[in-house]
């Protein structure tokens, strides 16, 4: 059985919420029904019908044949089953799945992908937009569980207000990454400055950092059990280049001691 | 009762006792083969027999680098016991007091199965509140700051309740050096299979505490009851536990299969079992047979 397939047909004349096109919400629908579903968020109405032609028949494995950066909100809320977006995505990716799998051949274009999940996996082969995995304006927190892998780079504010989660970028991720962090895993290649501002828990490991906060406190070097335990699961997950960000020995730096100060920069070399 | 010998060595008609138990499996590393023996070793400690609220404990096989979590030396250690709260009180006291102290020890869950223990989640005293908890995929692990920087132990370790411990083989020779030999290499053999420990000192023991043990006593001969022939001088008990009845069979198989090979010419004549405890599974001990 081949995945349900929706093909673009051209650009879409406006932006689009996709969060209607989950595996659970489309499963038992006939092709008619799902061309009638409304997905626009203007005045125009527009409908699946009027963007994507449909083929393939398994829900439970959707495939999005071309992108845009108008696609918001795709994988919203998904709880099982597979989304496959061979293009670019716009913002709220995967906002507050919890389980399936999102991959994307393109870049998150939008900000908060991957906001408020708590479970399962997101591949994006591209880059990540400024906010990724970060809290909605008012939440109390961002990414709280699940994984989130960036092939390129991540824009700023990645992981603000994380509670829980692994998010891997194989680039350098931007200013005031994890900041407000409450809880989780990030690992970068590199971050820019004002990393953990405003930690109160957490891990962020990364090859290098652009500053280290002067609220941060040097912890000594760290080679723990710790280090190649992550290394191996980011390995098994993402493959051996993630694997390889993961230092086996870095410096390690508490903070922010401006709060709670239980979360740690390591920050080495990759091997 | 049809008489059964393979090369000179008799195999009595006989059922073997097999008790239920709750078995959990840890992997133990360490940051060289020697220390993480060390530690494996202290959370084995003595533990022959899971009767009366205790557990029986053993190290299963050592592991390779790419075969632990941390990719570290290891070894896998499996604990059966009767009851939940022996099994949970033994790992809590064991890894706490045992493997905790041993430098740079981490240890891990050996079963991915849906019936978890505390482990970690266990150990909340060691680090004073301050150690840090960590998701990693599915799994939650603890990083508890010691002396040379962190006990990394998994927060839950899988257990089975499709275990068998307490399986007992008794071998009968002509002298206790012959019995030795013979036990010695029935123990590699069953303690080649994974998921079988031998949690007899060595594998092998002088002591049974099975019913009716007595009869098998060779200094106690002379009184009534002695199920011991004229020419048989000596008696050890093969003691195995294993994680479910088919490595169980496996273990025994290969046991039989290495006493039989050394043979009447070798001073053994015997191989029987002691009576089966009325709570326990009976299995058939010529059905071993290899």
């Amino acid at each position: 059985m081949t995945g349900l397939t929706f093909t673009l047909r051209e650009a879409p004349p406006e932006r689009l919420d996709l969060s209607p096109l989950t595996p659970a919400r489309l499963a038992g629908l006939s092709c008619a029904k799902i061309e009638r579903i409304a997905i626009g968020t203007t005045r125009l109405g527009v409908a699946v019908g009027d963007v994507f032609r449909l083929s393939g028949e398994d829900a439970a494995d959707l495939v999005f044949a071309g992108g845009s950066t108008r696609f918001d909100r795709l994988g919203s809320g998904l709880d099982g089953g597979s989304i496959r977006l061979e293009g670019d995505a716009g913002g709220y990716l995967g906002l507050a799945m919890a389980g399936g799998t999102i991959t994307v051949a393109g870049s998150l274009t939008g900000p908060y992908g991957g906001s408020a999940m708590t479970g399962g996996l997101i591949r994006v082969a591209g880059h990540a937009a400024d906010a990724t995995a970060a809290a909605l304006p008012g939440a109390v927190a961002g990414m709280a569980g699940g994984t989130l892998i960036v092939g390129g780079r991540a824009g700023e504010l990645v992981g603000d207000r994380m509670r829980g989660g692994v998010i891997l970028v194989a680039g350098g991720a931007g200013r005031l990454c994890a900041a407000r962090m409450l809880g989780g895993t990030i690992v970068a290649a590199s971050l820019g400055p004002r990393a953990g501002q405003g930690m109160r828990r957490g891990t962020l490991i990364a090859g290098s950092a652009d500053d280290i906060e002067p609220t941060f406190v040097f912890a000594g070097r760290y080679a723990q059990a710790f280090l190649p335990l992550l290394g191996n699961w980011v390995g098994g997950i993402a493959g051996e280049a993630f694997a390889r960000l993961v230092p086996t020995s870095a410096d390690r730096y508490r903070g922010d001691m401006a709060d709670v100060g239980e979360g740690e920069l390591l920050i080495g070399p990759p091997e | 009762m049809a008489e059964m010998t393979i090369n000179g060595v008799r195999i009595d008609d006989v059922s073997l006792g097999a008790a239920p138990r709750l078995a959990c499996a840890a992997v133990v590393t360490g940051p060289t083969a020697r220390w993480a023996a060390i530690a494996a070793g202290s959370m084995a400690g003595a533990a022959p027999s899971a009767t009366g609220g205790i557990v029986e404990a053993g190290i299963d096989r050592p592991l390779k680098g790419d075969e632990t979590p941390d990719g570290r030396p290891g070894l896998s250690l499996l604990l059966f016991a009767e009851k939940e709260e022996d099994l949970q009180e033994a790992l809590t006291l064991r890894v706490g007091r045992g493997l905790a102290a041993v430098p740079g020890a981490a240890c891990y869950s050996g079963l991915a199965s849906g019936r978890r223990l505390r482990l970690g989640a266990a150990l909340t005293g060691l680090g004073g509140g301050a150690e840090i908890v960590k998701r990693v995929g599915e799994r939650r692990f603890r990083r508890i700051p010691l002396l040379d920087g962190e006990f990394l132990v998994e927060d839950d370790i899988g257990a089975v309740d499709t275990a068998l411990g307490d399986v007992s083989l008794l071998i009968v020779g002509a002298s206790s050096g012959a019995v030795l030999g013979a036990a010695a290499a029935a123990v590699t053999a069953a303690a080649a299979v994974a998921g079988v420990i031998l949690p007899a000192p060595g594998g092998a023991s002088r002591l049974s505490r099975h019913a009716g043990a007595q009869a098998f006593y060779p200094t106690l001969r002379s009184a009534e009851g002695s199920a011991l022939a004229a020419d048989e001088n000596a008696v050890l008990e093969l003691l195995l536990a294993g994680l479910d009845a088919s490595v169980v069979g496996d273990a025994i198989g290969r046991a039989l299969a290495a006493v039989t090979a050394i043979g009447r010419a070798g001073g053994i004549t015997r191989i029987t079992a002691p009576e089966a405890g009325a709570r326990q599974r009976q299995l058939r001990l010529r059905e071993f047979l290899p």
